[in-house]
C-alpha cells in the first residue's frame, strides 16, 4: 500500500514541478471569491536564455485593492485608471480608481535562476467557477516573452504556447 | 487517502497546461539560408537537451531524404547519407524536453543557388538567371511574331483586305506558336530555378503549364492557330484570343485596379499591333507602290493618328499603375527598363510624325524619287519597334517597383478568383486572411484583423504558423510586415508542396492581449 501510494505522489510532484518549469505561473490556482488573496507568480527563467529585467502584471478586472510587494534591487511601478462606476472597498470606503499593471523593473533575474513576485489582491464577488487571467510581459535583456494567451471557451487544455496565469474562483 | 491522491494526479495530469520552454536557438543553415556547398551535417541547437522523436529532411516535393539523426550534448545532428542536390530543402523536428512534452517546428534552407521564389520582391533585381535571359529573349521573339501576325490581319481587315502577306502572316503565325509553346517551357524553369534542365523534363513543363503565363501563352498559341486558318471570321476570332491572352498575365494585368488595368492592356496590345504590325504589310507594299496604291499609306497614317495617341496614353496609365512612387522608379531596374523602352518609343514617333508629315506628302507628289527614303524609314521604325519589344520582354522578368506592395497584386488576384480568403473569427476578434495565389511555391499571405464590429484595428504585431502535417513540414513561424491600411503582410516560398495547410495567426493586439485565430486552407 505505502509502495502504491508513492508512485502518485512522486508523479503529482513531478508534474507540478515541471509545470512551474515551463512558464510564468501563479502559485495557486484557485481562491475563495471575495476574499483577500496572496497572488504569487513564479518566474521560472529567462527569455530563450536571457536574463529578466522587467515584469510586467495586468490585474484584471473586478479586481480591487492592489497592494504589490517591493523587491530588493527592483523597482516597483503602476499604473492607475478611473473606474466608471465606483465601487465600495471592504471598510465602505468609496474606490474610484484601480490598479491596471503593476511592474518590477531594473532587476536582473538570471535564466538559471528563479524568482516570485507577489502582490495582495481583493478578489471580485464573482461566481465561483469565473476564471481571472492575469496576463504577464516578461521582458529580459534579449527579448521578450508574453505569457499572455488565454484559452478560448471549450479550447483543449495544453493548446497554448505561452498562457497567461489563470486563478479560478471557487465558492468561500 | 489513496482516491483522494489518484484524483489529485488526474486532475493534475488535465489542468497541467504544461508544455516545455525548449527553445531552439540556432539551427546551421540558418532559416531561408542559401548553403553553397551541401552541409555535411545540419545542427539544430537547443537550450535544453532534447531528445528527437521526428527529425527529417524533405526536399521541396516533400520527399524524406536518407538521413541520421543524433542527440550531441543540446544540439540535435542530421546527418544526409548522401549529398544533397542543389535545391531547396525543409527540416522539421519534433522533440519533447526534460518533461516530456514535444516541441515542434520547422525551417527551411537551399544548396547550391537560391530558388527564384525566394527571392524578397525588391527594387533592383540584379542578376538575371539563365532562365530570364532565354525566356525574355525568347519572349521579344514571341511578341514580334505575334505582333507581325496579328497586326498583319487587322491591317487586312481595316486598311486592306487583300494584301500579298498570307505566307509572312503564316510564317510569324507558325514562330509565334513556336516561341509561345518554348515560353511555356521557359516559364516552368525561371520558376523552378532548374538545374541542367532538359526539354523532356516533365516536372519543368508542369510547373510552366499551371503558371498564369503558361496559361495566357497556351491561349496565345490557339489564337494564333485560329488566326492562320483562310476564313476570315475565324481569323478575326484568332486575334481576339491572342489580344486576350495578354490579359492572363503579366505586371501589366495584374496591376490595381484591375478595371483599369485589363481594358488600358488590351487597348495598349491592340493598338501596337496594329502599329508595329502594319510595317511589314506597307514595306511590301511599296515596291509596286503606284499612285492608286499610295492610298494604303493615306489610309493607315490617318489612323495611326487616332491609335497611336491612345496607345501613348494607355502606356503611361500602365505605367503608372506599376510605378506609383517616382523615387523607387527611377532606382530600379524595372524604371530603367522603362525609360529605354520609352526612348525607343520616343524616336520611333519622331519618325512616324517625318513620315506622316514630310515623307508620305513627298513621296505622294513623286513615287520614283522617295519611295526609297519612304523604305528606310519604315526600315527604322520596324527596328526602332524590335527593340521596343525587347525592353518589354526584359520588362516581364524584372520585378517592378509595385510589387513592393505586394499586398496589392494579392487583393487584385483574390478579386479575381485566384488565392484563398477566409474569415476566422477568435474570442473578441476577426481575422480576414488571404493566401494568394494559393498554389505550389511563392505566395503571398496578408492578414487584416478586425474588431467584432468589422472595425479595423492595428495590432502591434502578427505572426504565422505553418504547417502541412501530411507532408509533415513545419510549424514554419513567420512575422509578417506591416504595411499602411492595416494590412499585414509576408511573401515566401513556405507554402511549397500542395495539400491541405494549418496556419494559425498570434495578433498581438496590445501589450498584454493577444488574439489567436486557426484555420487550414488548401493549396493547390
Amino acid at each position: 500500500m505505502r509502495f502504491s501510494f508513492a508512485l502518485p505522489v512522486a508523479l503529482a510532484a513531478l508534474l507540478v514541478s515541471t509545470s512551474a518549469f515551463a512558464h510564468v505561473t501563479l502559485d495557486a490556482r484557485e481562491a475563495p471569491t471575495d476574499s483577500y488573496f496572496k497572488a504569487v507568480f513564479n518566474v521560472p527563467h529567462g527569455c530563450e536564455g536571457s536574463p529578466t529585467t522587467r515584469i510586467r502584471v495586468r490585474i484584471p478586472d473586478g479586481v480591487t485593492s492592489v497592494k504589490p510587494q517591493p523587491k530588493q534591487g527592483w523597482d516597483l511601478a503602476t499604473v492607475k485608471r478611473k473606474l466608471a462606476t465606483p465601487t465600495k472597498g471592504s471598510h465602505g470606503e468609496a474606490i474610484t480608481e484601480a490598479i491596471t499593471e503593476v511592474a518590477w523593473s531594473g532587476g536582473r533575474l538570471l535564466d538559471e535562476h528563479i524568482d516570485e513576485f507577489m502582490m495582495q489582491i481583493r478578489l471580485p464577488n464573482a461566481p465561483a467557477g469565473t476564471v481571472l487571467y492575469f496576463p504577464i510581459v516578461q521582458e529580459c535583456e534579449k527579448g521578450i516573452t508574453r505569457w499572455i494567451e488565454i484559452p478560448e471557451p471549450n479550447a483543449k487544455p495544453g493548446g497554448l504556447k505561452e498562457p497567461a496565469p489563470a486563478l479560478r474562483l471557487i465558492a468561500k | 487517502m489513496m482516491r483522494a491522491l489518484l484524483t489529485l494526479l488526474i486532475v493534475l495530469l488535465c489542468t497541467a497546461e504544461v508544455r516545455a520552454h525548449s527553445v531552439l536557438l540556432e539551427t546551421s543553415p540558418s532559416d531561408r539560408s542559401v548553403a553553397q556547398r551541401a552541409p555535411d551535417v545540419i545542427v539544430l541547437r537547443f537550450n535544453e537537451a532534447v531528445q528527437p522523436i521526428v527529425v527529417d529532411v524533405r526536399d521541396a516535393t516533400t520527399q524524406r531524404m536518407a538521413a541520421d539523426v543524433l542527440v550531441v550534448d543540446h544540439e540535435v545532428h542530421i546527418v544526409p547519407r548522401g549529398p544533397l542536390p542543389s535545391g531547396a530543402y525543409f527540416v522539421s523536428y519534433r522533440v519533447t524536453s526534460a518533461d516530456s512534452h514535444p516541441v515542434a517546428g520547422s525551417f527551411l534552407f537551399a544548396v547550391g543557388q537560391a530558388p527564384a521564389q525566394w527571392a524578397e520582391p525588391s527594387l533592383n533585381v540584379g542578376a538575371y538567371t539563365v532562365w530570364m535571359w532565354a525566356a525574355a529573349i525568347n519572349r521579344s521573339v514571341f511578341l514580334a511574331a505575334v505582333l507581325l501576325c496579328i497586326g498583319g490581319l487587322i491591317f487586312g481587315f481595316v486598311v486592306r483586305s487583300a494584301h500579298p502577306l498570307r505566307p509572312i502572316i503564316r510564317r510569324a503565325a507558325i514562330i509565334g506558336i513556336a516561341t509561345a509553346i518554348a515560353g511555356i517551357f521557359l516559364q516552368g524553369g525561371v520558376l523552378l530555378d532548374a538545374a541542367d534542365a532538359v526539354p523532356w523534363d516533365g516536372a519543368i513543363w508542369r510547373v510552366g503549364f499551371d503558371s498564369t503565363r503558361g496559361q495566357a501563352l497556351l491561349l496565345a498559341a490557339c489564337g494564333l492557330l485560329l488566326s492562320t486558318l483562310p476564313r476570315l471570321p475565324i481569323a478575326a476570332i484568332g486575334v481576339f484570343v491572342v489580344i486576350a491572352s495578354f490579359a492572363l498575365s503579366g505586371h501589366a494585368a495584374t496591376a490595381s485596379p484591375d478595371w483599369i488595368a485589363i481594358p488600358t492592356l488590351l487597348l495598349h496590345v491592340g493598338a501596337v499591333a496594329f502599329w508595329l504590325g502594319s510595317f511589314a504589310p506597307l514595306l511590301a507594299a511599296l515596291p509596286n507602290a503606284h499612285p492608286v496604291r499610295l492610298g494604303i499609306f493615306r489610309r493607315f497614317s490617318d489612323l495611326a493618328m487616332v491609335l497611336v495617341p491612345q496607345l501613348i496614353l494607355a502606356g503611361i496609365i500602365l505605367a503608372i499603375l506599376q510605378i506609383r512612387t517616382p523615387d523607387a522608379f527611377f532606382a530600379s531596374t524595372y524604371g530603367l527598363l522603362l525609360t529605354l523602352k520609352l526612348s525607343f518609343v520616343g524616336l520611333l514617333l519622331v519618325i512616324a510624325i517625318c513620315n506622316r508629315w514630310i515623307l508620305l506628302p513627298e513621296m505622294i507628289d513623286n513615287i520614283d524619287g522617295h519611295a526609297g527614303r519612304f523604305r528606310r524609314a519604315i526600315q527604322g521604325e520596324l527596328a526602332l519597334g524590335f527593340a521596343v519589344l525587347c525592353a518589354t520582354a526584359f520588362l516581364a522578368q524584372t520585378v517592378p517597383p509595385r510589387s513592393t506592395l505586394d499586398h496589392e497584386t494579392a487583393v487584385a488576384n483574390a478579386a479575381r478568383g485566384a488565392g484563398q480568403t477566409s474569415l476566422i473569427v477568435a474570442r473578441d476578434y476577426k481575422a480576414l486572411l488571404a493566401v494568394s495565389p494559393a498554389r505550389p511555391g511563392r505566395n503571398n499571405i496578408r492578414v487584416r484583423i478586425l474588431r467584432p464590429d468589422d472595425r479595423l484595428i492595428d495590432p502591434l504585431e502578427v505572426s504565422i504558423d505553418l504547417s502541412n502535417a501530411e507532408a509533415g513540414i513545419g510549424p514554419l513561424h513567420r512575422t509578417l510586415a506591416s504595411v499602411d491600411d492595416g494590412y499585414f503582410d509576408y511573401s515566401g516560398p513556405e507554402l511549397a508542396v500542395a495539400g491541405r495547410w494549418s496556419i494559425r495567426i498570434d495578433a498581438l493586439i496590445d501589450d498584454f492581449q493577444k488574439a489567436i485565430f486557426e484555420t487550414e486552407i488548401l493549396i493547390k
